[in-house]
């Protein structure tokens, strides 16, 4: 949730709605969407008491888990009972739960974000059932649930749902009396994807989780090994044994994990990510030797077991016949190549840039990882509202306060003293305030000039208004 | 003996391009085309920018070129170890961030096993990275490894580095002009100086001044000679003709 939030609720305001620092300091982490979705997934292997076939909504973020409980309500006494048990499981988990139960995974989609918003007791929530070749009529009595929901719980793209609430459909319902090939001219067959998936007339697979103990391989020694070139030569093994596995499902894997039991020690473990799925036993073998490289086995091994941990759908692409050199976006070389950087430097060091809409610099933007996301790149805004020179290329980590400085009548800086050199100022542009909102614990208040100097080095420096003194953020390299 | 010498430098400028078949890429500044024997920078080399201070504005040129390699919707690598880089203006430089790549290596060896990585993978249009130091050995490997791959390196080094020696195909120094005590009406930009150390066959020409304009980025010659003088070729010095 936002951090305004977070603290309303941990009550971090005094008397008059300031940020108190006198209170128990509420302790804050950062949003990491690749742990997110590892507990997801875990969530979704849990979930396989209640259903055998249990996967995750495909949405970002991913925040939904489809079970297929055909035939099995009654095996808990009903859908009624099945949905209290769910709901009961999952409290006991500290997690609270909005279920949907229908006969399409669009229509539960829907009831679980829209129609169970607010009820704190498992609500007895109708079943929906339609045929494919229902009349308009007959779905407006047997959907008459669905019907009501709004357009939003057809899971449709911002953009379209703005249009349709301009046009005055606001609910689902309303698009029904519409001519279909018009609302496929109009907004695409996404919207009609959508709405059918939903009454059922086209069908929708769930893509399933497997639990962990479904990519495992293992290999027990009759003798406990120490040559480094024998434990190499098993890990090729298990690892064609496991990309085998994987193929027959038409999965790659996104991370390997690895155990190697010791004699006499704690067992040696260590991770393997990818960039993209892949079941190219050449390529997690030459990743798997990068790491081994740097374990160091204090005892004979005695068994070796590799998990694929993360899996995902391998993504298949054709290849043109008359294919130019022109680079592609998701070329598989280059996805080597992350994998092996991240191999050896770790999954923190290569990252991809994503700008924030954030006034403070330092806060303007964030590193997200590559290795040991879903797999797919979504496509995020970098259009900078700023022109050519009004940001540098280099920030420094941390504002470095100026020795010395000296200001003119209108506040700006003169002359200042940095890296042991004195600097004259022969042009400046700014001031360009910076604040933060007051609900920030750490906020700034700046006036941010970029200066050129006689010599023509250009720095971006400011004056904290807070204590009026200047740092500078950064130079124009 | 200019005679000879100018029969040399064709004969040295076709035995590489005989070995590079890449093609050479805008770099970004019109100016610094024009002193280029191939008129742009070729891929598969490396170009080594030496910033004449903090602010100097070596890594802007270099984002420029970057940003013509990457054109054709190539992915580029940058090589951080300092950290320093921010991603907003690179933004504000119209650089793909989609496309970019950023490696936080630890340490110096990390960083050039990076950069001879990015370097070597073909799908990679540009590297650009900040080495502090790099031996001789490490830099004939990025060399190669450029050449391999046909990725254009692109390497911003601190002032020091001026005296070390170097496998860059292109060499240049960026040094911004002092602001004169009477500036130039109308100048708006900022003006830089680049001097190229080393390219190909030539060596220790006349430094040019460029200037970047602060609103749209683009590069221009700081003393736009007149057009006849263009076409006749011999351009008169334009501060002596003011005077």
């Amino acid at each position: 949730m936002p951090l305004a939030e977070a603290m309303a609720l941990s009550n971090q305001y005094d008397g008059l709605g300031r940020p108190s620092y006198k209170k128990p300091r509420l302790h804050i982490e950062p949003y990491d969407s690749f742990e997110d979705h590892k507990a997801l997934e875990e969530l979704a292997v849990w979930c396989h008491q209640f259903s055998p076939l249990v996967g995750l909504a495909e949405e970002e973020p991913v925040e939904t888990l489809l079970l297929d409980v055909t035939g099995i309500a009654p095996l808990f006494g009903g859908e009624q009972a099945l949905n209290h048990q769910i709901t009961t499981a999952f409290r006991q988990q500290s997690l609270i739960v909005q279920v949907g139960l229908a006969n399409t995974v669009g229509a539960a989609w829907a009831l679980a974000h829209y129609f169970s918003v607010g009820r704190n007791e498992p609500c007895a929530v109708p079943a929906i059932k339609t045929s494919s070749d229902s009349s308009l009529p007959e779905l407006r009595g047997a959907c008459s649930g669905l019907l009501e929901l709004p357009i939003e719980a057809l899971r449709l793209p911002p953009a379209i749902v703005e249009t349709l609430t301009r046009l005055g459909l606001e609910r689902i319902g309303d698009l029904l009396p519409l001519p279909r090939n018009e609302l496929k001219a109009r907004f695409g067959a996404a919207l009609l994807q959508r709405l059918d998936q939903a009454l059922g007339k086209q069908p929708e697979i769930i893509s399933q989780i497997q639990s962990p103990s479904d990519f495992t391989v293992e290999w027990l020694f009759e003798h406990p090994i120490a040559q480094q070139s024998i434990i190499q030569q098993v890990i090729r093994q298990l690892i064609e044994r496991l990309c085998f596995m994987l193929l027959k499902q038409g999965k790659g894997s996104l991370q390997l994990s690895y155990r190697l039991t010791l004699l006499d020690h704690q067992p040696a473990t260590f991770e393997v990510g990818c960039f993209r799925p892949s079941a190219d036993a050449n390529h997690l073998g030459k990743l798997t030797e990068m790491q081994l490289e740097r374990l160091v086995l204090r005892e004979p091994v005695t068994s070796i077991a590799i998990c694929s941990t993360r899996h995902a759908r391998l993504s298949q692409q054709q290849k043109e016949l008359f294919d130019d050199d022109s680079i592609r976006r998701d070329s598989p070389l280059v996805a080597s190549l992350i994998d092996r950087m991240a191999g050896r430097l770790g999954r923190q060091a290569i990252v991809r840039c994503v700008l924030q809409s954030d006034a403070q610099p330092e806060k303007a933007y964030r590193y997200e990882p590559l290795v040991g996301g879903s797999g797919s790149r979504k496509r995020n805004s970098n259009r900078s509202p700023f022109s050519l020179l009004d940001r540098p290329l280099h920030l420094l980590a941390k504002p470095v306060a100026l020795e010395s400085y000296t200001v003119a009548s209108n506040g700006s800086p003169s002359q200042f003293q940095y890296g042991g050199e004195q600097h004259t100022v022969s042009r400046h542009w700014g001031p360009e305030r910076i604040e933060t909102g007051w609900w920030r614990q750490r906020g700034v208040r700046r006036d941010y000039y970029r200066v050129e100097t006689t010599q023509g080095f250009r720095f971006w420096i400011f004056r904290s208004l807070q204590d009026e003194r200047w740092f500078l953020h950064g130079a124009f390299e | 003996m200019n005679h000879k010498i100018l029969q040399l430098r064709e004969l040295l400028n076709r035995k590489e391009s005989e070995k590079k078949p890449y093609q050479s890429i805008f770099s970004g500044c019109l100016p610094l085309d024009r002193l280029l024997p191939q008129r742009g920078f070729q891929q598969g080399s490396l170009v080594e920018w030496i910033a004449g201070g903090a602010g100097s504005g070596a890594s802007l040129l270099a984002m420029q070129a970057a940003r013509s390699a990457c054109r054709g919707g190539g992915t580029l690598v940058l090589v951080d170890r300092a950290q320093s880089f921010y991603p907003p203006g690179a933004a504000a430089c119209q650089l793909d961030l989609q496309n970019t790549i950023v490696v936080l290596p630890a340490g110096e060896q990390d960083e050039c096993w990076a950069l001879e990585q990015a370097l070597r993978c073909p799908d990679v249009a540009a590297v650009v990275a900040w080495p502090q130091r790099l031996t001789s050995h490490t830099f004939r490997r990025l060399q190669l490894a450029a050449e391999h791959g046909g990725s254009l390196g692109l390497l911003v080094r601190p002032a020091a580095a001026r005296n070390e020696s170097s496998w860059a195909s292109v060499r240049m120094l960026v040094s911004p002009s002092p602001r004169a005590e009477s500036p130039r009406v109308g100048r708006q930009g900022w003006q830089v100086g680049i001097e190229l150390l080393r390219c190909g066959g030539l060596f220790g020409t006349k430094p040019i001044e460029v200037e970047i304009d602060d609103q749209t980025g683009e590069v221009r010659d700081a003393y736009p000679r007149p057009l006849a003088a263009q076409l006749a070729g011999t351009a008169p010095d334009p501060r002596k003709a003011r005077a």
